[in-house]
């Protein structure tokens, strides 16, 4: 068998294999390569830094076990960032797993003791179905959070909660995060366009573009995109993570899928011309 | 009298209901505000429907998979009925956040959703290779901006070389941002008009019945 047969053959092995290699030597041997961090990253971040202490943050978890390498990382560093400025977080999720995504990044973050006291410091008002018409509920009427969510995730009556008498309409939000899979426009359409509310938001890569769109349009103050946006906010926030060690990772196998692409290209031409000239 | 209850009825409930909350998106009140409060609390309710019926949908496939044995795939079928009853039941007889439940999800769910959604990339892989060729003139238009955006996304790109971040930097902000926009107005313009054929009663796909 030549060369060419055994690639002919097992070209999609060789690949595999290069893509496992890659991935297992960089977290192996680190390789330390740059890590340019973008406006929309800064954004993101300075819009957390200039929040006063006490302010009110609500944290939409709307991602499922999937997405976690991509958002995973930058919810963690993200909730440790609100610890360290003394940020109020109010934690719900209009994406079924959401709850359940919340227990790990709460882990990540050291422990809900980490995050101070329940009711005063955080709360945790779970699941809410109906996407656009929950957002919408939630800041429309003077008393929306609470004729949302009677109860929060643990059954405990949302009235008993300290922190939740600061917090009845949109008037309480100071700012609203948002750690995505799926479109970013029902919080969009229903927190930003009637009150203005600022959003920042991490995406997975697929909805990153669309993030832009409201970025640049201003709806949006600041946005982390995919694995990348997520380790440059690890980095920028000093609160090191999954994300910067794997960015590495992504590095090499996006540069393997270009080279594929102009390898395949060069084969494709080769292949013609050999069979145009014979 | 059976179209009154089926078409009429709900149609008006409907038109009536959307009428209401469009003109008080732009001149509501305090009062006419709290009855639009209410009437999202109903749409919530509804929509909490909708996790039951997919319940039922997917018990009723897989019951009837199990019981003729039709397919070769039958017992998994039984498995994932299992393991849905044994997740469903840990949740409502120990609440959601009962550490086995919390247990079963990041031990089970993440790790098998993170495999299935990191396959992808093999895929990705073996088409990149594959499948992207530029045989016409279109297919190049294509393939060019991929590989910039390709070694834009990767933060070794830059330091390749520097092009790649003022090339993908442009194809971000021009084209691919005018292409989204383009998209969501359309979006936006068919979402219009499709409330409006609902609302005067054209298209009625919604309660059952075939548009006009």
């Amino acid at each position: 068998m030549t060369i060419g047969e055994f690639w002919e053959q097992y070209y999609r092995q060789v690949l595999y294999t290069l893509m496992i290699l890659f991935t297992v030597f960089v977290f192996v041997r680190p390789l330390g390569l740059p890590l340019a961090v973008r406006d929309n990253s800064v954004k993101f971040y300075e819009a957390v830094e200039a929040m006063p202490p006490g302010s009110i943050v609500t944290i939409d978890v709307k991602y499922g076990g999937g997405a976690w390498g991509e958002v995973g990382s930058a919810n963690i560093a993200f909730v440790k960032h609100c610890i360290k400025k003394d940020l109020r977080m109010v934690f719900f999720s209009i994406y079924l797993e959401g709850p359940l995504m919340l227990e790990k990044v709460l882990t990540g973050a050291g422990g809900k003791e980490a995050l101070g006291v329940y009711g005063v410091d955080w709360v945790n008002l779970g699941y809410m179905p109906g996407v656009e018409a929950a957002l919408a509920s939630m800041m429309q009427s003077p008393d929306g959070w609470h004729k949302t969510f009677e109860y929060d995730h643990y059954g405990n009556k949302i009235s008993t909660l300290p922190l939740m008498e600061d917090l009845w309409d949109w008037h309480d939000v100071d700012l609203a995060a948002e750690f995505i899979t799926g479109s970013l426009l029902p919080t969009v359409n229903q927190w930003y366009v009637p009150y203005k509310t600022p959003i920042i938001c991490s995406a997975i890569g697929a909805n990153t573009p669309e993030t832009k769109m409201y970025y640049d349009a201003g709806q949006v103050v600041g946005y982390l995109g995919s694995m990348r946006g997520s380790a440059e906010y690890e980095k920028l926030s000093g609160f090191y993570g999954d994300a910067l060690s794997s960015v590495e990772a992504l590095s090499l196998v996006l540069c393997l899928a270009a080279v594929s692409i102009i390898v395949g290209n060069i084969e494709d031409r080769w292949k013609s011309s050999k069979a145009g000239g014979s | 009298m059976s179209v009154l209850y089926k078409r009429e009825i709900p149609l008006a409930i409907f038109t009536i209901l959307c009428t209401f909350l469009i003109f008080n998106y732009y001149i509501g009140t305090p009062a006419t505000d709290r009855i639009q409060s209410d009437i999202l609390k109903y749409g919530i309710t509804i929509s909490a429907f909708a996790l039951v019926l997919g319940t039922y949908n997917i018990v009723k496939i897989h019951v009837r998979a199990i019981r003729k044995r039709s397919v070769y795939y039958w017992p998994l079928s039984a498995w994932m009925l299992a393991t849905m009853v044994f997740t469903t039941g840990i949740g409502i007889f120990y609440g959601q956040s009962h550490p086995w439940y919390n247990w079963i999800y990041a031990n089970i769910h993440v790790p098998m959703g993170a495999t299935m959604y990191a396959i992808i990339a093999f895929y990705c892989m073996s088409a990149a290779y594959r499948a992207f060729r530029a045989r016409t003139r279109e297919s190049i238009i294509f393939l060019l901006p991929a590989i910039f955006m390709l070694m834009w996304n990767a933060p070794i790109g830059e330091a390749i070389w520097p092009g790649f971040k003022y090339i993908g930097d442009w194809i971000n902000n021009y084209p691919q941002i005018t292409g989204y926009r383009a998209f969501w107005i359309g979006v936006g313009i068919a979402f219009v008009t499709l409330t409006l054929r609902m609302m005067l009663g054209k298209e009625t796909a919604f309660l059952g019945k075939e548009s006009e």
